[in-house]
């Protein structure tokens, strides 16, 4: 039951999308779950903690509390931690150094890797890597971003410092025993995944050695968290913030102090008081280094072709395999079947919003030979007349046979044209995962349908053939130009 | 068994991490220091591969792949630009960025929020003079104050708003560890309860000041319980800095995080104590979730908070009470005593018994209170003392007694001291309840005794003496902001 729920949540992102699109206020649209007396108790006293008086002993006593810490920061500023907290805030401070995408900011790198993290997880376009059940493009690439500029790093170095969060936040997660994990002890894979990754990243950038690295993992174990919760989320933002922007926080921020001369615990992995012991994965625990140097995580990442509910793509590369063979307008389709796996047909069906409904996205690629990421997020459309006649004609079949294959998605489309003839296509692999991986060219054209729009031509072009050419790229702050707006 | 007393004796004292902040202070590079502990082969493995990589070239199809990868991920992030979350980053990044708006203490740092909280939050818990609870386990001033002191900057409140979100503060986190099952739950989970509370109290605590409703504190609670982390492990550090960073920085800077998130617009899971894969689910408390909110409005837990009298270690708080008490109540000349015995619980007098560093050495710290009738935060990190004459001498007089019946009273912290003079005089003083502690609380006059020790050396009194009288009179503070040139220096 509650696997089953998890399960279907991961695969789309039904209600997220839902309510971001129609654009309604986030606060409208939250409001119907009703909250147990436990949590009503406790928010309802914390909100009215502001203008509530406490007891004049209370009030003694917080005063004397906040002298007595204030006298302890004050003193401690002498001793080699607080040294060391000043001199990390004022390295820190208000310097301009780690760019935001998509705006004119610039600012420091940890609320860069942050926001752009979030960013990243804007919607559901990014990523995914079953084998350890996350999304590790969304935190590792902000964090290494950020810290690249921060450090001044080159191109090569921003490609090794990305495979390395790709190779490390995945077997961390790969070993606690990915979705299984999730489901029997509530904690967020993402979150945990996200945060190893992005730490490695970014100490990568910031040429930690071998020493910093175990204290790096020592600090990253100190803020790996997450919980499976954020299934629940309606808005998607603060999924965008438990995907992406706090495991790239996280992450940024333990090699910031590392690289700031922070120590650590020297060995977390074992010892007492372990991140073993306490998150106790399901697996060998020499699998967070099996394969390391010759088995790349990120060749077996997944990359999202079309921006779509994930039971639709099989039938989408169905229909763009059979119109690269064949020359057919969409008025010359009599009918179009669709078999997909019982579940997921139940997912799909004539849903309420274009990117999660399996016949209207089968429509708008008939007539547009393409679904680009406007045409899937376009609620209007799905009123318009020449859709909704192309619409009637397709017929969405449960197929028992399929089911048995998940989780591999298996799609077979029939196409009946009005002469009478029919065209077949089984797409036993989704365009874009490990198995079927996109070309270069096929990869450039999904970001060009993103990001064109936002940024223009000229820029896209610029930026992709940039990160094409990254060992030619001195400095990653180069990039900026390239990624950010007026 | 070994491993339910390792946690305790630890924690009882600060043992490992007075030792680190007594090497460091003595002047020893860190880098020597925490030099060749033994390492698992998983982490060799793991750490070297990490090192290397930097300057390790790729296979091309991995170079290739990763730019895609990346190109990918930049494509989301340009294009998520457009949906809300995506407009709520950016709004996010644009209100933090670079504004000077929190102050960092002792220093001349002007930062933002967040990182203001982290460096505050690091300095609090530079040593362990800060506060304790020991009903929860945890130390909630080392992350509540930073967290509630940069909102409040931030945010342009009043004094009262100041109070009020430290109290919360102190009432939200420490409920959350004390339902968890504060040191019995650490030692069972491996997870630290100081870095759990102190996330929950710090984010209560900006909110408070962000001004939050009800809803929104729900939204809050939601994105505070995502961040709740934290490892027992942090026993095992011996520099401090990455104990500073657990218990202090990073917990309120979770907890601001989260109060500026939701503050700028941030919705989120509504229920993070109900329904599926909630917090109770991911934590499994030891004790009825009810606790989380009991006797909340009446039972403030700042008034259960322990406070350090005395900045040295844990087992020589009593004795050093025991001989300031004798103190007052009697004209004590240092070279008419003949000889003073100490007994304390036995496993705690191994902890203190002629250390090397002086925060943790009991006999050197029992011949300072002799002589100088206090101890100060200086003298108790002061080496060059250890070899000074006339404190040897004093010291040679005080022997260490270690007492089974003490013990069995533990964790109760009991301390006899008697002090028998050269003519034959005894005086003889028994310590039930060490000073400071939430049985024995020190008056607002020891409170600011003990502030002066620590801030005057560095503010210098002048200020010191505003910035007490500002913090006693915080009602009148219209901007929290009108603390920071008490709190700074040049």
């Amino acid at each position: 039951m509650r696997r089953n729920e998890s399960k279907i949540f991961s695969r789309r992102r039904v209600l997220a999308t839902s309510a971001a699109l129609a654009a309604a206020p986030f606060a409208a649209r939250a409001a119907a779950p009703v909250p147990s007396p436990l949590i009503t108790t406790l928010s309802s006293y914390m909100a009215g903690a502001a203008n509530r008086a406490l007891p004049d002993a209370v009030v003694e006593k917080t005063k004397q509390m906040i002298l007595d810490t204030i006298a302890a920061m004050v003193s401690g500023s002498e001793l080699p931690p607080g040294k060391f907290a000043i001199a990390f805030a004022r390295g820190y401070g208000g310097d301009k150094v780690s760019t935001v995408a998509a705006s004119d900011i610039v600012c420091g790198p940890i609320e860069a890797a942050m926001a752009n993290g979030m960013l990243a997880h804007s919607d559901e376009t990014d990523d995914t890597h079953p084998v350890s059940f996350t999304h590790p493009g969304c935190s590792v690439v902000p964090s290494a971003l950020a810290a690249g500029e921060r450090f001044g790093t080159d191109g090569t170095r921003l490609i090794r410092s990305v495979a390395l969060g790709y190779d490390v936040g995945t077997r961390v997660t790969a070993t606690l025993g990915r979705v299984n994990y999730a489901v029997a002890t509530h904690l967020s894979t993402h979150g945990i995944c996200g945060t190893f990754g992005s730490a490695a990243a970014a100490a990568c950038a910031a040429g930690l050695n071998e020493q910093q690295m175990r204290w790096l993992l020592s600090y990253t174990a100190q803020e790996a968290s997450g919980l499976y919760a954020w299934q629940r989320d309606t808005q998607h933002v603060e999924k965008s913030f438990d995907f992406g922007g706090m495991p790239a926080r996280n992450g940024i921020t333990a090699a910031l102090l590392v690289q700031a001369g922070g120590t650590a615990v020297d060995d977390i992995l074992s010892g007492a008081d372990n991140f073993l012991q306490a998150f106790m994965p399901m697996n060998d625990p020499s699998m967070l280094v099996d394969g390391l140097g010759t088995r790349y995580e990120i060749s077996r990442t997944n990359v999202k072709k079309w921006t779509v509910g994930a039971p639709i793509q099989a039938p989408l590369d169905a229909i763009d395999n059979l119109l690269k063979e064949n020359r057919f307008a969409a008025d010359n389709v009599k009918q179009v079947v669709v078999r997909v796996a019982t579940d997921e047909a139940g997912n799909v069906n004539n849903r309420e919003i274009p990117d999660i409904c399996l016949q209207h996205m089968v429509a708008v690629m008939l007539i547009d030979k393409t679904a680009s990421f406007k045409a899937a997020h376009d609620v209007p459309r799905m009123k318009d007349p020449t859709v909704l006649r192309t619409r009637a004609k397709v017929k969405l079949t449960p197929d028992a046979d399929l089911q048995k294959l998940l989780p591999a998605r298996v799609a077979i489309v029939e196409v009946t044209l009005n002469d009478g003839q029919m065209l077949t296509e089984r797409v036993e692999a989704v365009r874009g995962t490990a198995e079927n991986p996109m070309t270069r060219e096929e990869v450039i054209a999904k970001a060009r349908d993103l990001c064109v729009p936002v940024l223009g031509a000229e820029k896209f072009q610029k930026l992709s053939d940039t990160i094409f050419a990254l060992e030619n790229v001195k400095n990653i702050v180069e990039l900026r130009p390239l990624l950010q707006k007026a | 068994m070994k491993k339910t007393r390792q946690p305790e004796s630890l924690n009882r004292r600060n043992l490992i991490l007075a030792g680190g902040a007594g090497a460091v202070l003595a002047g020893i590079p860190l880098r020597v220091r925490a030099a060749e502990p033994a390492v698992s082969p998983i982490m060799a493995k793991l750490s070297a591969y990490m090192a290397d990589a930097a300057n390790k070239p790729l296979p091309d199809a991995v170079q290739e792949k990763t730019k895609q990868m990346i190109l990918d991920a930049l494509a989301a992030m340009i294009s998520g630009s457009e949906l809300p979350p995506g407009k709520f980053a950016i709004n996010f990044a644009r209100a933090y960025k670079g504004e000077k708006v929190a102050t960092v203490a002792a220093s001349d740092v002007v930062c933002g929020p967040i990182e203001a909280a982290l460096a505050n939050g690091m300095l609090a818990h530079s040593d362990e003079t800060d506060d304790t609870h020991p009903p929860s386990q945890s130390h909630p001033g080392a992350s509540v104050v930073p967290s509630a002191l940069a909102s409040c900057e931030r945010f342009g409140a009043d004094g009262n708003r100041f109070v009020r979100a430290v109290a919360l503060g102190y009432d939200i986190g420490p409920r959350v560890t004390a339902t968890l099952g504060k040191l019995q739950y650490m030692v069972a989970t491996h997870r630290s309860t100081h870095s759990i509370s102190g996330t929950f109290g710090s984010a209560a605590a900006a909110a408070c000041a962000a001004g939050l409703n009800a809803q929104q504190m729900r939204w809050l609670l939601s994105y505070t319980a995502q961040q709740a982390s934290g490892l027992a492990s942090w026993q095992r550090d011996t520099q401090h800095i990455e104990k500073a960073f657990d218990f202090g920085g990073m917990p309120a800077r979770n907890g601001i995080t989260a109060a500026l998130l939701v503050q700028a617009g941030g919705s989120a899971v509504e229920d993070i104590l109900s329904g599926a894969d909630n917090f109770l689910d991911g934590y499994k408390p030891m004790n009825d979730p009810a606790m989380l909110v009991e006797a909340l409005g009446t039972r403030y837990e700042i008034t259960r908070t322990d406070v350090k009298k005395w900045t040295v270690g844990a087992p020589i708080q009593a004795p050093l009470d025991a001989l300031f008490d004798l103190h007052q109540k009697n004209k004590i000349d240092p070279d008419q005593v003949q000889k003073i015995t100490v007994r304390v619980a036995t496993h705690e007098a191994d902890i203190v018994d002629n250390r090397e560093i002086p925060d943790i050495s009991l006999q050197h710290l029992m011949a300072v209170m002799l002589m100088d009738k206090t101890v100060s935060f200086k003298t108790a990190h002061d080496e060059a003392r250890m070899k000074d004459a006339a404190t040897l001498k004093q010291r040679a007089k005080v022997s260490i007694i270690r007492d089974d019946e003490l013990e069995r009273l533990m964790p109760k912290r009991i301390a006899v001291v008697e002090v028998t003079f050269n003519d034959g005089k005894v005086l003889s003083e028994r310590v039930e309840t060490v000073r400071g502690t939430a049985g024995n609380p020190m008056t607002r006059d020891e409170m600011i005794e003990k502030a002066k020790d620590l801030i005057v050396p560095v503010l210098g009194a002048d200020k010191f003496q505003k910035l007490t009288a500002a913090i006693f009179g915080l009602e009148n503070v219209k901007n929290v902001v009108d603390l920071r040139p008490l709190l700074q220096k040049a």
